[in-house]
């Protein structure tokens, strides 16, 4: 590096004193924050802190009323995040950006190609540098591919090695690992660390705890819009970081189920799965379920869990075995006829497939149950609002009225809305996938807390959670699988972190020999 | 309307405006015309105004609903051309007038079936479906039609273009127009069905996720569009007391697409804005008005309506951002 570190610039990128409103709401108020050369600073705080609205300033997407941002020392006014981006500041945010009908070579290069004498792209430079970058990330895929053929993970790892191929000084990872399993975000952690060897700074967002003090150096915690401090991440613990993000943590403390519970054990099975086998997803899957019993599917990305929530909800057909409700087999042909059962789903994929984003809290939240309050096709409004109110009361949804856009909600208010949808029916079975996934932590205890409410009021609950303590805390059984095998069975006080992992560990390497010993018999 | 959330004064004028882009211009033009056209101010202009515009208004209720499903329908200029033709043809050929228009009715909803089967059934592309079907059905009209124009006289005919009530000379046109605005609302504000089609328009995987039927909701949406598509081909046949199927219907789609999204219905579906849709729907016959009174050239009506086009929805995309 040329720069010789003087004082002046001991901080890669700064931002001095920034305050930013939106009509007359403050949405950050004076807030400093900085991040050195090679390092990790994670950016912590519930939703509605501040973090991403700082983010958004550092990038250009939002101009700020007041303050400074500072890179390399020299004060920068970034417009637009092209503006950012040519400075030097990349991100990757949850849902990438990058265009998924282009080859892995093309989302790469793309505004920075690789050109011929006549001016015109040269596609074999191109391909072969796009080969030798990802090669470097121990990435090893055909870079002609269409990125929407690939993992969710390599897509990411792809989005990363854009900013090595921009020459990024900083690199921003917003909720970069929600959609990785645990293999694959320790690949995303080897490469990061290999960015930090280059002297690039990287800003981390994430809701996983643990991630937090597993990469990052420093920690800076913001909340309702002001700095609360920086930290670094060796000085302290999970507990007083959660309390520094949360303040008060008063009436949040997470309930933990009672363990054996003595009723569950005479209670009848309420659905059950036969022999479910679907190609290269699930293989001879029994699973059963009794009313007031909460049942964990615990598992890696890929293991077939949400595949599974898809066959009992009758949302997919494509797979063989039986199904058994109330002691009958069925044969539940869609999602409508799953709802009339009172069989519920509520999807891990809030915003492309659980919310009407243009539609308001109430209409999102009767959307299934609507008939009820239909008669000759005309909804009862009275009978519709009355259910609308006792239910966001119950659930406490916080919404300036009922009929708010349920797009302007934070996403735990969206979600207990979405939970709404499915208690003001006649429900029995309700699956949850993901519920507390990209929701703050003061949402997540209080949907943990409904859920077991849900469970004592008699339902049966599906729960699948890639967060395993939620699944620790909250189960009285935990089904864990393997690459669509279900490797172990785990129920009241077995159930733990380790025992959950060792599940997966060894389920993972009976399941590999069982296929060794196929392929030879196969030989 | 909603409690607004906090803002500026000046948001809410700026937010006003643009929900309201479609009645502001026609009050624009109305004062131009008041200022500039002699003899506008009377209300013989309201009612040419209203009976020029019904046959668009039942084409754009219809259209309302189809867009804020998240689709489109590019045949209802041809399904006027259809019911027009047919009613016509049956009239002059000594048919009963009711039968008459049943037939032409009846025949239109066929076209909307066919519509929403391609659609929901067979997942083609809406643009592609519905181009092939604006074609095939003004084809199959100026064959059955042999092309040739004819004059229809008929009782019904002319009591509901001609007849007017009252001592303020109301157009009997005003009542079906009436109507048809009044169905709309309740069906799209009121009804299970209206919320199924707006949820659909929303997200059609979340929409199928919730137990509605997407398919379902489309075809009756489809439906819907065709048969008031039926009702202004007839409303056009009485009005000029002939069959055209050469120029019935003609653009009455682009007017109607048009209507609808100056009056704030997303392209993109999962809202329906009747208000806006009914100003529209005025608009559009207030600036052909405009231009026929200011004597210029008629065919800069097309050009004016395409830059309020532009206008309004620049408006839309400057209130998203």
């Amino acid at each position: 590096m040329e720069n010789q570190k003087t004082e002046k610039q001991e901080y890669l990128l700064e931002a001095r004193n920034i305050y930013k409103s939106f009509s007359t709401v403050p949405a950050l108020t004076n807030v400093d924050f900085n991040l050195r050369r090679g390092e990790v600073m994670a950016l912590m705080g519930e939703n509605g802190a501040g973090k991403s609205t700082l983010i958004k300033i550092i990038t250009g997407l939002y101009t700020k009323d007041s303050g400074q941002v500072l890179l390399d020392g020299k004060e920068i006014r970034a417009r637009s995040v092209l503006e950012s981006q040519q400075l030097g500041i990349q991100s990757v945010f949850q849902e990438l950006n990058l265009s998924p009908f282009l080859s892995v070579a093309e989302n790469l290069f793309i505004g920075h190609e690789i050109r011929n004498k006549r001016g015109l792209i040269d596609w074999k430079k191109t391909n072969e540098e796009a080969k030798q970058i990802l090669a470097e990330m121990s990435v090893y895929i055909d870079v002609k591919k269409p990125l929407k053929d690939l993992t969710a993970a390599v897509q990411q790892m792809v989005a990363i090695a854009r900013a090595v191929v921009v020459n990024a000084k900083v690199l921003i990872l917003d909720e970069a690992t929600s959609s990785l399993d645990a293999d694959e975000v320790e690949v995303l952690f080897r490469e990061i660390r290999r960015l930090k060897t280059k002297g690039i700074g990287i800003i981390y967002i994430t809701h996983r705890m643990n991630e937090v003090f597993a990469i990052s150096d420093r920690i800076t915690v913001l909340r309702n819009g002001h700095l609360i401090g920086v930290y670094e991440s060796a000085a302290i613990n999970m507990s007083q970081l959660i309390s520094s993000m949360i303040g008060d943590a008063k009436g949040r403390e997470v309930v933990v189920r009672k363990k054996e519970n003595p009723e569950l054990k005479n209670a009848p099975v309420l659905y059950s799965l036969r022999n479910i086998n679907k190609k290269n997803r699930l293989y001879n899957v029994d699973l059963e379920i009794k009313s007031g019993e909460i049942v964990g599917l615990a598992g890696l990305l890929g293991s077939g869990r949400t595949e599974l929530a898809r066959i009992i909800f009758g949302d997919d057909q494509d797979f063989t075995g039986e199904r058994y409700f109330k002691g009958e087999r069925v044969n539940l042909k869609s999602p409508a006829a799953s709802i009339k059962n009172g069989i519920a789903y509520c999807t891990e994929e809030r915003r492309s497939e659980g919310i009407f984003a243009l539609m308001g809290v109430d209409d999102n939240i009767i959307m299934p149950s609507m008939d009820s309050y239909v008669r000759f096709g005309v909804i009862n409004r009275k009978k519709k609002n009355a259910v609308v109110k006792e239910y966001i009361g119950r659930l406490a949804v916080k919404t300036p009225s009922s009929s708010m856009e349920i797009r302007k909600l934070s996403g735990g208010n969206q979600q207990k809305a979405l939970v709404a949808r499915w208690l003001c029916m006649d429900t029995k079975l309700i699956i949850f996938d993901e519920p507390t996934r990209g929701i703050d932590v003061g949402a997540k205890a209080e949907i943990e807390k409904l859920i077991q409410e849900l469970a004592e009021q008699g339902l049966a609950v599906l729960y699948i959670s890639s967060e395993f303590e939620e699944l620790v805390r909250g189960c009285d059984r935990v089904i864990v699988l393997y690459e669509g095998h279900v490797v172990s069975e785990l129920s009241g006080m077995d159930i733990s972190n380790e025992s959950i992992t060792n599940a997966i560990a060894e389920g993972g390497r009976t399941v590999r020999d069982a296929k060794k010993l196929q392929e030879e018999k196969g030989v | 309307m909603q409690k607004k959330t906090l803002t500026s004064k000046a948001g809410t004028a700026g937010h006003f405006a643009i929900d309201n882009a479609a009645a502001l211009m026609c009050v624009v033009l109305i004062l131009y015309n008041a200022l500039f056209t002699k003899n506008f101010v009377q209300i013989n202009s309201l009612w040419n105004l209203i009976a020029q515009t019904t046959s668009l208004m039942f084409v754009t209720m219809g259209m309302t609903l189809v867009i804020s499903a998240g689709c489109t329908d590019l045949s209802v200029g041809a399904i006027m051309a259809i019911s027009s033709s047919i009613c016509g043809e049956y009239i002059v050929s000594g048919g009963n007038q009711a039968a008459a228009i049943f037939l032409a009715l009846g025949i239109s909803l066929v076209c909307g079936l066919i519509n929403g089967t391609l659609v929901a059934r067979y997942k083609l592309q809406p643009l592609v479906a519905m181009l092939v079907a604006r074609m095939v059905y003004r084809a199959a009209a100026q064959i059955y039609t042999s092309g040739i124009a004819r004059n229809v006289s008929s009782s019904i005919g002319a009591f509901i273009a001609q007849k007017r009530l009252f001592s303020f000379r109301l157009p009997v046109i005003v009542i079906p127009m009436i109507l048809v605005i009044f169905l709309t609302w309740f069906i799209a504000k009121k009804t299970s069905f209206g919320k199924h089609v707006e949820a659909v328009g929303n997200n059609q995987r979340t929409a199928y996720l919730c137990g509605i039927s997407v398919a379902g909701t489309i075809v009756a949406v489809y439906l819907f569009s065709s048969v008031l598509a039926g009702f202004g081909g007839l409303i056009e046949l009485f009005r000029s007391g002939a069959t055209d199927a050469n120029t019935i219907g003609l653009d009455y789609e682009m007017s109607a697409i048009a209507a609808v999204t100056i009056g704030g219905t997303s392209m993109r579906g999962g809202k329906a804005r009747i208000y806006g849709s009914i100003a529209g729907a005025l608009l559009m016959t207030l600036i052909t008005m405009t231009v026929n009174f200011s004597n210029i050239t008629y065919q800069m009506a097309n050009i004016l309506k395409g830059v309020v086009i532009v206008f309004a929805l620049a408006l839309h995309s400057i209130e998203r951002s």
